[in-house]
């Protein structure tokens, strides 16, 4: 509980994130095992790891979507599910897909936090809005419904819905994937430079080790729902761990015929 | 054994979602426009095609009873009776709810199961928007609101089937006057009442069992389409059980 501050719900600042000995099982499968880790405040904290690892569910429970079978997340020194903090202080997640609201436009899709919980009168919502938007280079886009975006505008309004609440936490879920190199590199400059603007914490759930590198202060590298390695991507990427090195080292078969007809290996 | 099981494990998460949604009832104040427009969506929308089908089922339980009563003599007299106490008490709301589960039903659940499978609910839980506030309420206060309009519309409508079936068809052809002279000296207000209640009844269950399954859907578009079919299917059943549970009670 060190440095946690002294009013947790009602200071605007970055928050401070615990995973204590975790654990978490779907069907006698245990996709998280004992995971423990800190969060400080104000980090961008990028968790990595192969399909499966458990990034994902350990995402979800942060934000209070999935209930772990053991062990505690704390979030300023709060217990995240008993006293659902996601209630208390701002928190907000990027989904994989985006998870826009399909039936409403761009501008509907980002002031509908503040027009459901009445923060504002309507002329500051639409600021707020019209603020957001041109952070995010998306003002041509406010009348647009999201099935009209490409893959990487959609992520682009889902960190702007994120950002108009103000949160003390954000949470991306794979926010590079499916996208093109171009849009993805655009999406990671984004993710790297909020910290400017907001003062958040920010973790990052990605197969992108080139995102993990460029905006990663500490990655946490998962296997089999237990944390691998948890260190700056610079040493991650100097590890000669094996179970480190196949993941972000991968390697083809060569001796595989099917590939041996093909690459010159 | 399981059948069963899950049938009363459905019907606890219908009453919960029913409770949930009573609870954000003091928001409704500040939903006006999302109340408009379910309203617009159930009620509006449904008026056509209930119509449609409350006048020809007028017209046609008409001429099955005229025909049936041909045979004895003076009987004709009471297609006004029949047609009133039927069509009031009973086709009217049983009609315009298998139609509300088929139409507003099926859309409903699609469209929550879809929120479900691409994470819009997700999204709205950690925005602290519970579902059952902006999903659920509304519907529930707009079918509240439209289903007296419509099952009284389909009431209305399918008399006036019956009275056209008894004056234009020639085994029948019994003046529009005799018709509606023994109708009103039949029916009262609170037959009326009766049908109101089954259809807001009626109306409820389908919302209720719409926007649970829509909630409980897990999977993708496959599943969508498999939570629509078991949402439609679960509320012809409730509707026709609960139709045989009012009838006695309202008797």
């Amino acid at each position: 509980m060190a440095n946690t501050p002294e009013n947790p719900v009602d200071d605007r600042r970055a928050v401070r994130v615990e995973i204590d000995r975790v654990s978490k099982s779907y069907n006698n499968q245990r996709v998280l095992d004992d995971v423990s880790f800190t969060i400080e405040p104000g980090e961008i904290f990028v968790i990595m790891g192969p399909s499966g690892a458990g990034k994902s569910t350990l995402m979800r429970a942060i934000v209070n979507l999935e209930k772990v079978d053991e062990g505690e997340i704390r979030i300023n020194g709060l217990d995240a599910f008993k006293q659902q903090t996601h209630k208390l202080m701002h928190t907000a997640i990027v989904f994989q897909a985006g998870g826009l609201f399909n039936s409403l436009t761009v501008e509907e899709n980002l002031g509908f936090y503040p027009r459901e919980h009445r923060l504002y009168d309507r002329k500051t919502i639409n600021e707020k809005v019209a603020y957001t938007l041109r952070i995010l280079n998306l003002e041509g886009c406010a009348d647009k419904m999201p099935s009209q975006l490409s893959g990487g505008m959609r992520k682009r309004v889902a960190i702007a819905r994120s950002l108009i609440i103000e949160p003390r936490l954000l949470l991306f879920d794979e926010p590079t994937s499916e996208l093109d190199p171009v849009s993805a590199a655009n999406i990671t400059e984004v993710i790297g430079t909020l910290r400017e603007e907001y003062d958040m914490t920010s973790i990052v759930v990605s197969h992108d080790r080139e995102l993990a590198a460029s905006i990663g202060e500490r990655v946490a590298l998962m296997g089999s729902g237990k944390v691998v390695m948890l260190d700056t991507p610079q040493k991650l990427a100097e590890s000669e761990d094996p179970e480190v090195t196949a993941f972000l080292k991968p390697s083809i078969n060569c001796n595989n015929p099917r590939f041996r007809q093909n690459l010159a290996c | 054994m399981q059948a069963i099981k899950n049938f009363f494990g459905f019907a606890g998460e219908c009453v919960l979602v029913f409770f949930r949604s009573l609870y954000y009832l003091p928001t409704l104040p500040w939903q006006f426009t999302r109340l408009m427009d379910y309203c617009f969506n159930i009620g509006y929308k449904t008026m056509p095609m209930v119509s449609i089908m409350a006048f020809f089922l007028g017209a046609v339980l008409v001429m099955q009873t005229g025909d049936s009563l041909e045979d004895f003599a003076g009987a004709n007299l009471y297609l006004g009776r029949i047609s009133g106490l039927g069509m009031s008490r009973e086709l009217a709301p049983l009609i315009s709810a298998l139609l509300l589960a088929g139409r507003v039903g099926s859309s409903v659940t699609a469209e929550i199961a879809s929120m479900k499978v691409y994470h819009e609910i997700d999204a709205l839980k950690t925005m602290n928007v519970p579902a059952e506030r902006i999903l659920v309420m509304p519907r529930l206060v707009a079918i509240i609101l439209m289903m007296p309009i419509v099952v009284g519309v389909a009431i209305f409508v399918g008399w006036y089937g019956g009275a056209m079936a008894a004056a234009h068809v020639p085994f029948i052809a019994q003046p529009e006057e005799v018709y509606w002279a023994n109708l009103k000296h039949v029916v009262s207000f609170h037959d009326i009442i009766d049908g109101q209640i089954k259809g807001m009844i009626f109306g409820v269950s389908v919302i209720l069992i719409a926007c649970t399954q829509g909630l409980n859907t897990k999977g993708g578009p496959r599943e969508i389409g498999m939570s629509v079919t078991s949402a439609v299917v679960a509320s012809m059943v409730i509707i026709l059980f609960l139709d045989f549970v009012l009838t006695r009670v309202l008797m």
